[in-house]
C-alpha cells in the first residue's frame, strides 16, 4: 500500500473521533471539530480551543456536512463535446480520466506559457482563503500577473481594504468589543454572522451589547446588524459619506471635541499644505514641513516634538503661503452641514448633530486605562464600515469619511476604539517568525506591516501604461478589477495598447457568471477564452463555459497549513490569543475527486516549471533553510505544509503535530493589540498623494481618450453621487441594493440543503424587500410577483415582501441567488439574481479604486399580468 | 484625568528590531573578484537562456548592482518589472540572497570565498476578498 492509499484508508477507518480543522463555508475560516463515525462525518461544531471562532459556529458552518455529502457533487473530470459556448449551449459533457484531462491542460498551458504567459488568467473564489498561496505561487511561477478573485474584492474590498490598510495597517476594521462603549456601523456586519472573524465577532459583539455597548447601525435596512442595534439609522442607499462628513464637521467645528495630541503625533494633520494642495517640503531633506510653535518657524516634521506642531493657523514657509493639513480639513468640512446632509442622505439634521455629539462625548478624549499592566489611551468609540458603505462609485471617500470620525477623536487602534485586525504581531515567541509591524515611509506615513497580497495600499505604485488586463498597474489604488469581464474591456485594452489578450482561464470555485455583474456581459467575456478549465464542487453557471471541469475535494478532504493567515484577515482583533489553525482531511477522497493543491503541483511538473513553483513558494511563504524547497524537486502539498509549519513554529511543530492538535496559540500583548502609541507612524487625514497620482494617471488616460474625473482624486473626502442618485426617470423611485444574508455565502451555499431550507423559512432570503408604506403607496401588495427593472433596462423577477425595517426608497435583495444551472438542483430557481441589474463597465466603477457600483435605481412593475 | 495621547508611552522598546531575525544577507567580504549566481524565476526568466546566470563583480557589490547588470543584459522592459519609477524595488519582486529575503537593495553582498546565490521572482500583485 503506498502512502497516499494508506492515508486515504486511515481517513475512512471505523471508529469514533473528533478531528480539529477549519471551516470553508465562508472566508471566515473558523476553527471546527468534525465528528467522524466509521468514516462518515456526522456533526461539525466550533472548536473552543481556537481563537478563530471561539468555539462558535454559524448556520453555514454547521451545515457544511451537507455540502460535502451533496449527491450533486462532481465525481469525475468532464470534457465538453460542444465547441460552442454560451448560456443556452449544452456543453455535452463527457467523462474523461484525470490522465486525459491533465494531458490536454498541460498541452494548452505549455503552449501559452511559451507564447506569452500573461495570456493565462487565474480566477479563484475568496471563500477558500487558503487557496490564495497555491494559486498566487502557480501564477508567479507561470509568469502571469493576471490573478483575480471573482466578485469578492470587486464588490467588497477595493475601498474597505484599501483604507483599512492605509489608516489601520489591516485588511478590515472592527470595534474593540471588549472595551468599546459606542460603536457606529455604516453598512457593516461585523458581529452578525458574516464577514471577517465572523463567529468570533458574533460572540464578542453579543457580549459587548450585554455589557452595555451602544450599537448604532446606519443602514438602509434593519436586518442582521440593525435588528440587534441599540439604534437603527435608516439612510438613503449609498449616501453614507454625506452623513459621516456632516458628523465630522460637527465634531471638528461645532462640538470641538478633538484629540489634538493624537492628531499632532499620529496623523499628517500638522503637515503644511501649500496652494498647490501639496506638502511644503524642506528643500534639503524633502521632508514635509510642520510649523514649530516653539521655534515659530517651519521645520521638517521629524525634527519637531509633536506637542509643538501647529494644527491650525496660516503660515509662510520659504515664501509659500501654507496651512496645516488639519486646518485644511477643518475648513473643508464646513460645507457639510447637517441640513445639507439631510437632503442627501435623509437622516434628520437634529439626529446627525446628536449622533456626532454622542460619538465625541463617548470617546472620553484624554482618558487612559491599564490593560495587563500597561497604561494606554482609552477611546471607547468606533466608527466602522464595510460592504454596504463602500460598494459604490464613491467607495474611497465613503469609507474614508467614516474613518475620519475615529481619527478626529483619537479612536484608532487604542483601547476601546476602532481596531485594525491584528495590525502588528511580535511573532511566535519560540522562533521569532511571523513578526510584522507597520513602519513609516520617508514622509512619516504608515506602511502596513503585512498584507494579503503584494500590492500594498500605501505607498501606491507609480501609475504606468498598463500591462495587466485588470489595469491595476494604471489605477494603482485598486486591487480587484472589473475589466476581466467588463463590456468595455476590449475598448480599454485597445486604448492602452495592452499587447496581448486573455486566452486561457483557470477557474477555482468562483461562479463568475453570478458573482461579478450582469450575466450577459460576463458570458461574452467567458466565451472569448480559447480554453477554460474549472475546479468545481458542482456544475455551476460558470463551469458551463469550461472546456474541462475538474472535480475538486471539499474542505473536509483538504489540507492547508495556514487556513487563517495573515492574521489581519480573520483572526479576531482585540486582546486574546494569536492562533494558527490548520485545515486537514477529515475524510478521504471519493470517486475521482482530487484536491486542487495536488493538481497544481502535478501540472507544474508536467509543464516543467517545478523549480519556478518551488521558488515562488519559498518567496511567498518566506521559507528559510532548512525548510526551503530545493531546486526542481517534486514535493507533495503535505510536504510543503510540513515545511511551512516547521519553519514558523520549530521542528517539533510539523504537520503531524498540527494534525493531532489542530492549532497553535500564544497570548497577545497589549503592545501588539494597541500598537498605535508604540509605533512611530502617522496616517493621512489629508491624502496629499492623490494630487500627483491623478496627474500621472490622467496624463496616461487623457491622451487615449479616457476621462478620469479629478474629483475622485482630491486629498479630502467628498460625497460624490452614484448613477442611481442622478437618475431622473419617472417611476424609477427605488434604490436597489443587495445585502449579505447571514445564512448564505455569495452564490455558493444555495446548493446546501439545510441552508436552502433555512432560507426558505426566512421571509426575505429569497424575496424582494421593500418598505410596507412605500409598497402600499405604489399600489403593490405583500407576496406579489414583480419585475424589478434598472434604468438601463435590465430586469429580474421576484416576490415582494413588505417590512417596516427598510428605508422608504430602498429595495433589498439578499445574497447572490437565482441559480439556473441544472448542476445545482437545490439552488436552481431559488431567490433573486441581484447582480443581473448591475452594469459592468468603466462608467460604473470608481475611477479611483475600480470598485463596482452596487446600487441601481429601479422601478417595480407587476409580473402577474 | 486628561492625559496627552503621546505622553502615555515613552521610550518603549517593545518594537525595537527583533534580534532573532536578520533581514540582511550574511556578508563577508573579499576584495577581489566576486561571483554571484543569479536564478530568475517565473516571468523574470522569460527570454533568459541560462539558469543560473553567473555574474562577476570586482570589489564590493550590492543587490542594486546585480539588478543594474541584469538590466544591462536584458533591457529596460526587464528592469521595469523589477523596479518602480525612481529605481525602488517593486513590491512584487522578491530577492533572496543566500536563502534569506532581502528588502534593502543597498545591502552589500559578500561571498567570503564562495559564490553568493541570488534568487529573484515576481509574485502576483492582485488580491481581494
Amino acid at each position: 500500500m503506498n502512502g497516499v492509499a494508506a492515508a486515504k484508508d486511515s481517513l475512512n477507518e471505523r471508529g469514533d473521533t473528533w478531528i480539529p480543522s477549519s471551516c470553508a463555508l465562508c472566508y471566515g475560516s473558523c476553527s471546527i471539530l468534525a465528528h467522524r463515525v466509521d468514516g462518515v462525518v456526522v456533526k461539525i461544531e466550533g472548536n473552543p480551543e481556537s481563537a478563530v471562532g471561539k468555539g462558535r459556529l454559524c448556520g453555514k458552518g454547521v451545515s457544511g456536512i451537507m455540502t460535502h455529502y451533496d449527491p450533486n457533487r462532481l465525481t469525475k473530470p468532464l470534457r465538453r463535446t460542444n465547441p460552442r459556448k454560451g448560456v443556452m449551449e449544452d456543453p455535452g459533457w463527457k467523462e474523461i480520466s484525470w490522465h486525459e484531462a491533465l494531458d490536454e491542460i498541460t498541452d494548452v498551458l505549455r503552449k501559452v506559457r511559451q507564447e506569452d504567459p500573461r495570456k493565462l488568467v487565474i480566477q479563484r473564489t475568496t471563500t477558500v482563503t487558503a487557496s490564495r498561496i497555491p494559486f498566487q505561487t502557480f501564477g508567479a511561477a507561470f509568469g502571469t500577473p493576471n490573478i483575480a478573485v471573482s466578485g469578492g474584492g470587486l464588490h467588497c474590498g477595493n475601498g474597505a481594504h484599501l483604507i483599512s490598510g492605509i489608516m489601520h495597517a489591516s485588511w478590515s476594521v472592527v470595534p474593540d468589543f471588549t472595551y468599546c462603549n459606542y460603536a457606529i456601523y455604516f453598512g457593516a456586519s461585523k458581529g452578525h454572522g458574516a464577514g471577517h472573524a465572523s463567529c468570533s465577532n458574533m460572540r464578542l459583539a453579543a457580549d459587548a451589547r450585554a455589557r452595555g455597548m451602544k450599537m448604532v447601525v446606519v443602514d438602509p435596512m434593519a436586518n442582521f446588524a440593525g435588528a440587534k442595534a441599540t439604534e437603527w439609522v435608516p439612510i438613503r442607499v449609498g449616501t453614507d459619506a454625506a452623513l459621516a462628513l456632516a458628523m465630522a464637521n460637527m465634531i471638528a467645528n461645532e462640538i470641538g471635541m478633538l484629540d489634538r495630541p493624537y492628531l499632532q503625533a499620529r496623523t499628517n494633520g500638522p503637515y503644511l499644505i501649500g496652494p498647490d494642495k501639496r506638502y511644503v517640503r524642506d528643500p534639503d531633506s524633502k521632508k514635509p514641513m510642520v510649523w514649530d510653535t516653539a521655534a515659530n518657524a517651519a521645520r521638517p516634521f521629524s525634527e519637531v516634538a509633536a506637542a509643538d506642531m501647529a494644527l491650525e493657523g496660516k503660515f509662510c514657509a520659504y515664501g509659500i503661503e501654507c496651512e496645516p493639513a488639519f486646518a485644511k480639513l477643518k475648513a473643508h468640512l464646513l460645507r457639510f452641514t447637517p441640513e445639507w446632509a439631510e437632503a442627501v442622505c435623509t437622516v434628520p439634521a437634529k439626529n446627525i448633530r446628536r449622533l456626532a455629539k454622542e460619538f465625541a462625548t463617548e470617546a472620553r478624549i484624554g482618558s487612559t486605562i491599564i490593560v495587563d499592566g500597561v497604561s494606554l489611551p482609552y477611546r471607547p468609540v468606533a466608527a466602522i464600515a464595510f460592504r454596504g458603505n463602500q460598494g459604490h462609485k464613491n467607495s474611497t471617500y465613503n469609507f474614508l469619511a467614516v474613518d475620519l470620525l475615529n481619527h478626529l477623536v483619537g479612536a484608532a487602534d487604542v483601547v476601546g476604539s476602532c481596531l485594525g485586525f491584528n495590525s502588528a504581531c511580535n511573532g511566535f515567541p519560540e522562533t521569532g517568525r511571523l513578526r510584522y509591524v507597520p513602519k513609516p515611509d520617508q514622509d512619516g506615513l504608515m506602511i502596513t506591516g503585512i498584507w494579503m497580497g503584494y500590492h500594498y495600499p500605501y505607498p501606491a505604485s507609480e501609475p504606468r501604461i498598463p500591462k495587466n488586463l485588470g489595469l491595476q498597474d494604471l489605477f494603482v489604488m485598486s486591487m480587484a478589477s472589473p475589466f476581466l469581464h467588463s463590456s468595455d474591456q476590449e475598448v480599454l485594452w485597445q486604448k492602452f495598447d495592452v499587447p496581448y489578450r486573455p486566452e486561457v482561464l483557470i477557474n477555482f470555485g468562483s461562479n463568475l457568471m453570478m458573482a461579478v455583474g450582469n450575466s450577459k456581459v460576463v458570458a461574452k467575456a467567458l466565451e472569448r477564452y480559447k480554453f477554460m478549465v474549472s475546479f468545481d464542487l458542482f456544475l455551476t453557471e460558470s463551469s458551463q463555459f469550461a472546456d474541462i471541469v475538474l472535480p475538486d475535494a471539499s474542505y473536509l478532504q483538504a489540507m492547508d497549513s495556514s487556513s487563517n493567515f495573515p492574521f489581519i484577515f480573520s483572526l479576531p482583533a482585540g486582546m486574546g490569543d494569536w492562533c494558527w489553525p490548520i485545515r486537514q482531511p477529515v475524510v478521504g477522497l471519493d470517486h475521482a475527486q482530487r484536491c486542487y493543491t495536488d493538481v497544481l503541483l502535478e501540472l507544474a511538473d508536467r509543464i516543467g516549471m517545478r523549480a519556478d513553483l518551488n521558488a515562488a513558494y519559498n518567496a511567498s511563504m518566506n521559507l528559510q533553510a532548512p525548510y526551503r524547497l530545493e531546486g526542481d524537486r517534486s514535493y507533495t502539498y503535505s510536504e510543503i505544509c510540513d515545511l511551512d509549519l516547521k519553519g514558523n513554529f520549530g521542528p517539533e511543530h510539523g504537520l503531524d503535530w498540527f494534525k493531532k492538535y489542530g492549532l497553535i496559540k500564544w497570548p497577545k500583548k497589549p503592545q501588539e493589540v494597541y500598537w498605535r502609541p508604540f509605533v512611530d507612524v502617522r496616517v493621512p487625514i489629508y491624502w496629499e498623494f492623490m494630487v500627483s497620482m491623478w496627474e500621472k494617471i490622467n496624463a496616461i488616460c487623457e491622451l487615449r481618450g479616457v476621462k478620469v474625473p479629478q474629483e475622485y482624486y482630491e486629498p479630502l473626502p467628498d460625497f460624490l453621487p452614484c448613477h442611481s442618485h442622478l437618475c431622473q426617470k419617472p417611476d424609477f423611485d427605488f434604490y436597489a441594493f443587495y445585502y449579505r444574508d447571514s445564512v448564505h455565502t455569495n452564490s455558493f451555499t444555495m446548493e446546501n440543503a439545510w441552508l436552502n431550507e433555512a432560507a426558505d423559512l426566512d421571509p426575505f432570503s429569497y424575496n424582494v424587500a421593500i418598505q410596507t408604506a412605500a409598497g402600499i403607496r405604489k399600489g403593490l401588495r405583500d407576496g406579489q410577483y414583480v419585475w424589478v427593472e434598472s434604468e438601463t433596462g435590465r430586469k429580474v423577477k421576484g416576490k415582494l415582501r413588505f417590512t417596516q425595517a427598510l428605508h422608504p426608497e430602498g429595495l433589498g435583495i439578499a445574497a447572490c441567488a437565482g441559480h439556473w444551472s441544472d448542476g445545482m438542483p437545490v439552488a436552481k430557481g431559488k431567490g433573486v439574481f441581484f447582480n443581473e441589474l448591475l452594469e459592468l463597465d468603466f462608467d460604473h466603477v470608481s475611477p479611483n479604486n475600480l470598485n463596482l457600483d452596487l446600487c441601481a435605481k429601479v422601478r417595480i412593475t407587476s409580473a402577474e399580468d | 484625568m486628561w492625559v496627552r495621547w503621546d505622553a502615555i508611552v515613552q521610550d518603549n522598546s517593545f518594537w525595537s528590531e527583533h534580534p532573532r531575525q536578520s533581514q540582511k544577507a550574511r556578508i563577508v567580504d573579499p576584495n577581489n573578484l566576486n561571483r554571484v549566481q543569479v536564478r530568475l524565476f517565473g516571468s523574470l526568466n522569460n527570454g533568459v537562456t541560462a539558469r543560473p546566470l553567473t555574474l562577476d563583480f570586482v570589489g564590493p557589490f550590492t543587490i542594486k548592482d546585480v539588478i543594474v547588470e541584469l538590466g544591462r543584459l536584458y533591457g529596460t522592459e526587464f528592469l521595469d518589472c523589477m523596479v518602480d519609477v525612481g529605481g525602488v524595488l517593486s513590491r512584487t519582486c522578491r530577492v533572496i540572497v543566500n536563502g534569506q529575503l532581502v528588502e534593502d537593495t543597498t545591502t552589500p553582498i559578500v561571498t567570503n570565498g564562495f559564490q553568493a546565490e541570488v534568487e529573484m521572482i515576481l509574485l502576483s500583485a492582485i488580491e481581494g476578498g
